[in-house]
């Protein structure tokens, strides 16, 4: 039985005979070529259209670096078309940004908008108190393609938004769309987080009162985030301001992050940027702030103002 | 020999699409140039126009004022989002010249008092609608002693979102573009300003009685544009004649629905 079974299976187990073995490697042949002509037509399809990110063009610099990365580590979470929408952004208790619609939170530039660098860094740190990992792994060039593709996300983004805003008459055609997309995702004026002036004087008095006319509105006058407003974000979402006397804080809690948070703001959010106030000013400001949060200071910070509140109880 | 044929025709195929793909645009980076030219204006004409609503106003009650009391309720806080006075006549509208190429400056802003300027007194943005030239500085003041913040919900231009603490009396601003432009304050959520900002000089906001004026305008045709933000806008086209006034109105019957 077996064996009349073996005999017969035989010729179809070995293929075709001599003639036919030479055919059907020509049909893979054929075959092959029409696989690779087509992949040559859909390859680049796929790149120009829809499959990867609608609108995008690889990159001068980085090719198609950005966008492999961000669809290996990123899009499970802010989804591939960066919406905010990944496969386990449900499973998340902060959802993950959207970069389509929401401009990025963590800048360092005085015309509201992130550097290269920002984003570089929230790349490369992650955020503690959220839930986007840190990658320390990625080299310098891959976290700087990771950046440009997320920044060109968010300037497709702005292309749809302006697309959709102004009809007819108002128009703007595709160098205009190109020009302001651009202008909106770009920073023109970044800064380096600048030391604190000589004469500057770490003193919590002044810094409390900076606080208390600038931030306790809507972060409570003791910084736990239960100032009288409510408040919503741009897309309309309500949300609190953070209680600072809880580290860790979202956007990093050294005193040189703190100083980017309360010089530029956090676009999105009502947190507002601070051009009215000098940049010692501002350092009181992350001094008392990293007090509130029961951080170490600078050198001689602490006695003047303990000092301060035992003369208060005094009188 | 075959497999190494196969591997060079595949490899053809690869340099091919490689070929395809490297071709990438650059962004422009440089802004375009103002698309209106300063002329001469000798003996233009000009336009007296008059705005109308003749729909139903609802009686306005004072908003809810819940933070910083002492300050923002001195008075009663009327939203300025449909002003309609005894005659239909709408206040805070803006009639502009659409697309006019040539025409006259923009008037003098070098003096402290020509600049152009919205305060924040009293919890409200006064005045509730600015008409600003597009690169130029704007004055941002707080005569209000509390924070307020100055929050734009600009497409055109880059948003802002700029503290102004009770001690901060006043900043600047500038908007690249033409657009008109809600700010907003986060501590006062009734506070709600606009900017129209402008490449020509040609844009009057309405008074109190609906009515503006468009003055020193080169005779032609031109297509006037009436917006406000609560009723939309509409649109006249009207021919200008050397020295002499065009009188025009726009009335509006009803509210526009929302699209949100």
């Amino acid at each position: 039985m077996t064996n009349e079974f073996a005999n017969q299976s035989q010729p179809d187990m070995a293929g075709l005979p001599a003639d036919d073995v030479s055919t059907k490697k020509w049909m893979l042949v054929l075959f092959s070529i029409v696989f690779m002509g087509s992949l040559t037509l859909w390859l680049p399809a796929c790149q120009k259209n829809n499959l990867i990110l609608a609108g995008y063009t690889p990159s001068e610099e980085y090719g198609m670096l950005g966008a492999r990365l961000y669809e290996a580590n990123c899009a499970s979470c802010h989804g591939i078309d960066g919406k905010g929408n990944g496969v386990a952004a449900i499973t998340l208790d902060v959802p993950p940004r959207d970069f389509y619609n929401e401009p990025f939170r963590y800048i360092s530039s005085d015309d509201g908008v992130a550097t290269d660098a920002d984003l570089v860094q929230t790349i490369r740190h992650g955020r503690v108190n959220g839930e986007m990992p840190a990658a320390p792994w990625l080299n310098d060039d891959e976290a700087k393609a990771l950046a440009e593709y997320v920044r060109e996300i968010n300037r497709l983004g702005w292309v749809e938004r302006l697309a959709e805003e102004f009809s007819g008459d108002d128009a703007l055609d595709n160098d205009e769309l190109e020009e302001i997309s651009w202008e909106r995702v770009t920073a023109m004026e970044p800064y380096a987080v600048p030391s604190p002036s000589d004469s500057f004087v770490p003193n919590l008095n002044i810094g409390r009162e900076l606080f208390t006319q600038t931030c306790a509105s809507c972060h409570g006058p003791s910084g736990k985030g239960d100032g009288p407003e409510e408040l919503v974000d741009e897309q309309g979402t309500p949300i609190i301001a953070r209680d600072l006397t809880r580290a860790p804080i979202r956007g990093g809690d050294s005193s040189e992050e703190l100083f980017k948070r309360i010089r530029s703001g956090i676009p999105g959010t009502p947190m507002p940027a601070q051009p009215g106030y000098t940049d010692d000013e501002i350092w009181q400001l992350v001094h008392f702030t990293r007090f509130l949060m029961g951080q170490p200071l600078l050198d001689g910070w602490q006695q003047s103002f303990v000092q301060q509140i035992l003369d208060e109880g005094e009188n | 020999m075959r497999s190494i044929k196969y591997s060079a025709v595949g490899l053809l195929f690869v340099s091919l699409m490689l070929g395809v793909s490297a071709g990438s645009d650059t962004l422009t980076k440089q802004p375009k140039k103002s698309r209106y030219t300063v002329i001469d204006v000798e003996n233009g004409g000009s336009i007296t126009g008059l705005v109308k609503y003749t729909g139903k106003v609802e009686a306005s009650t004072p908003v809810e004022v819940t933070t910083t009391e002492d300050i923002c309720h001195a008075e009663p806080i009327f939203k300025e989002n449909l002003v309609v006075n005894s005659d239909a006549g709408v206040r805070w509208a803006v009639a502009s010249i659409k697309n006019i190429k040539k025409g006259k400056p923009f008037p003098d802003s070098s003096a402290p008092e020509d600049q152009v300027k919205m305060n924040q007194i009293g919890c409200v943005f006064t005045p509730h609608v600015v008409v600003a030239q597009v690169g130029k500085n704007v004055l941002l003041l707080n005569d209000d002693g509390v924070l307020h913040n100055v929050h734009s919900w600009s497409k055109k231009n880059r948003s802002i979102n700029i503290a102004m603490p009770g001690s901060v009396k006043e900043m600047k601003t500038k908007f690249r573009r033409a657009e008109r432009i809600r700010v907003t304050c986060d501590v006062h959520p009734w506070m709600i300003g606009w900017f129209f900002t402008t490449e020509n000089p040609y844009a009057s906001v309405t008074a109190e009685d609906g009515s503006f004026s468009l003055t020193d305008i080169p005779p032609g045709t031109y297509t006037i544009e009436l917006w406000h933000e609560t009723l939309g806008t509409q649109e006249q086209t009207v021919t200008i004649d050397s020295g002499k006034a065009t009188e025009i109105e726009f009335i509006f019957n009803d509210i526009p629905a929302q699209d949100d």
